[in-house]
């Protein structure tokens, strides 16, 4: 139905010394969901604005369901945002915020108040009509704007921050709201956030943006396993960097022979060792270090250990910590799936 | 308790100042050294009311010339205070000087040179004219006025209703209108009661010809006769008291709460 393709977008704001978005490619595969995944900055939301109209760019292109969007205003592009927090009117009801989209579209009454009360349902929200948005919780409100949004039967879906206005227990409530109407409805949603947990569990696609470029796409897990440089895997948590030189699957280094995936580039670059792929006792790529620093972090428990000359991070769950103090001796090793070569 | 007392303190402060005008418009023989009239008749009023004192003419051209200011000054001020209000852009502090001088230069200092222009204009001595002259002193209020609640407004609401499928009349009428509605009132009311005010400005461009209630209130005034000067200011108070206590219902109760953003 629709696909989504933006092509070589960029776009300047007046008085910035530099484009807050620089030369961006990004498809929409139809009726799936994609994820912009970016600190905060780095060009998402204008991204999220100029698909739906609202900024037009200063050079490239944004095509909906094939047709280019030059000049096309946003009331005419059938692309829906959700804003951050909601952004419900304050001057209307539930219902009428609900059904705004269908009555500026000159739908009958009835017909609009059925279709209210059926969204308000898919979004759990049923007898909530009449409420008015300052007596909504923040969850309610989201799920009002997600109602709104698609009563209206959108070809594009574009979330924005859809769950940093809720508290820690609402989010996976709502991600899984959000995940199971987006399938239900096959509606093509790109859904913004800088949350790598958030974007992880809900993407079919992940496109990581730094710096307003997109610098990787692909399946949340291989974006995660596989980062296409070290800003990328820095974005993703990986902490230790060592230079060395690899060729034929074997990476040189200050730890040694390493040994990497087939698949990781040959020729001097840096061994990206994750903390969680580090595991405790004998095997592949086996190092032994010594213990320097101790955090226990909430059910985990992360070790600074010296390998030689190399300093690693190591998460571990708090069993397998055990008896890993401060100057204890330990030995470790790092299944070569766990690693990967950037630059 | 503190409030209520507070609330009576504006109240008094207020509305003691007019009691003299009020007792001098039903007073009869009320000379020095008495304190209170002696004794009290409506024929102050039968003759403000009466077709020889011309008050009825000058309140309805009062009236008249306050509307038409308003309606011209809400027309202008309204977008100019959402240019203000909501966007950054280049010589915007000029702009801002610019709107804001007519408050600081007196009238009279601006009115004379203006005289000359107007002349020419042939605006002088007609009620289009008094109502040009008049935008002088009221703009400022109004603009001032709606470029705070656009500062309050958020455009992302806007925003909102445009990508729920709004055309740009749509959004302006559902959204934005029902977002400032009540900012306008306040602007409109501030033109009415500064345009009612004027009278250097109505008396030189006017020229007479255009005789608003200030003008004739004055006339009386120093003619020493202070029952139809208080008649006339009875009269002349009491449509802005009426539309401030109409209004004020309507700004504060929940015709307002959504002004505000949650």
């Amino acid at each position: 139905m629709t696909a989504v393709n933006v092509a070589g977008v960029m776009v300047t704001y007046p008085g910035a010394d530099r484009p807050v978005l620089d030369g961006v490619d990004l498809d929409l595969a139809d009726g799936g969901l994609t994820v912009l995944l970016g600190p905060s900055g780095c060009g998402k939301s204008t991204l999220l604005r100029v698909i739906a109209g609202l900024i037009a760019p200063d050079a490239g292109d944004v095509c909906i369901g094939g047709a280019s969007m030059r000049g096309v205003l946003p009331e005419r592009r059938g692309a829906v945002m959700v804003a951050q927090g909601g952004l419900l009117f304050p001057h209307m009801t539930v219902a009428e915020n609900v059904g705004f989209g269908l009555r500026m579209r000159g739908m009958a009454q009835g017909a609009v108040a059925a279709a209210v009360d059926a969204v308000l349902a898919q979004v759990q929200l049923a007898g909530f009509g009449a409420r008015r948005p300052a007596a909504l919780s923040g969850g309610q409100a989201q799920r009002v704007a997600l109602a709104r949004a698609l009563v209206v039967r959108p070809r594009v879906l574009l979330l924005d921050e859809p769950l940093s206005s809720l508290d820690a227990h609402l989010r996976r409530d709502m991600r899984d709201l959000i995940r199971g109407l987006q399938r239900d409805s096959g509606i093509t949603t790109l859904l913004v956030t800088h949350d790598l947990i958030e974007a992880t569990a809900m993407a079919d696609r992940l496109a990581l943006m730094l710096d307003g470029r997109i610098r990787q796409v692909g399946a949340p897990e291989a974006v995660y396993a596989r980062p296409v440089d070290r800003d990328v895997a820095r974005f993703f948590g990986a902490v230790t960097f060592v230079p060395g030189r690899a060729h034929g699957g074997v990476f040189d280094c200050a730890l040694g022979q390493i040994r990497v995936p087939d698949d990781a580039r040959d020729g001097p670059g840096a061994l990206v060792i994750r903390a969680d792929a580090v595991q405790m006792g004998a095997g592949e790529n086996a190092l032994t270090g010594v213990v320097r620093a101790r955090v226990f972090l909430a059910g985990q428990v992360r070790l600074d250990v010296q390998a030689g000359a190399v300093s690693l991070q190591v998460m571990l769950s708090l069993h397998q910590a055990a008896g890993m103090e401060v100057g204890a001796s330990v030995a470790l090793h790092v299944p070569r799936d766990g690693l990967w070569v950037v630059d | 308790m503190r409030r209520a007392g507070l609330l009576w303190a504006v109240v008094a402060g207020l509305i003691l100042p007019l009691i003299p005008l009020a007792l001098w418009s039903v007073a009869r023989g009320w000379r020095f050294p008495d304190v209170l009239p002696p004794d009290f008749s409506m024929v102050p009023f039968h003759y403000v009311f009466g077709p020889v004192s011309g008050v009825l003419p000058a309140l309805w051209t009062t009236v008249l010339v306050a509307g038409v200011t308003t309606l011209l000054s809400l027309l202008i001020g309204v977008p100019a205070g959402r240019a203000l209000g909501m966007h950054q852009f280049w010589g915007r502090g000029v702009v801002e000087a610019i709107v804001l001088a007519p408050i600081v230069v007196p009238g009279i200092a601006v009115v004379l040179g203006l005289h000359g222009v107007f002349i020419g204009l042939g605006l002088t001595n007609t009620i289009a004219g008094v109502v040009l002259v008049h935008l002088i002193p009221v703009l400022p209020y109004v603009i001032l006025v709606m470029a705070g609640v656009f500062a309050n407004f958020d455009s992302g609401l806007e925003d909102q209703a445009r990508s729920l499928g709004a055309t740009g009349w749509q959004v302006m009428w559902h959204v934005t209108r029902p977002g400032v509605a009540g900012g306008v009132i306040v602007a409109g009311l501030f033109a009415f009661l500064v345009s009612t005010g004027q009278y250097i400005l109505t008396l030189v461009i006017g020229g007479g010809r255009v005789e608003t209630l200030p003008l004739l209130l004055f006339s009386f005034a120093s003619a020493g006769r202070n029952d139809i000067a208080g008649a006339i200011g009875v009269i002349y108070v009491l449509p802005g008291v009426l539309i401030l206590l109409w209004t004020a219902r309507r700004i504060t109760g929940r015709g307002a709460a959504w002004m505000v953003r949650p």
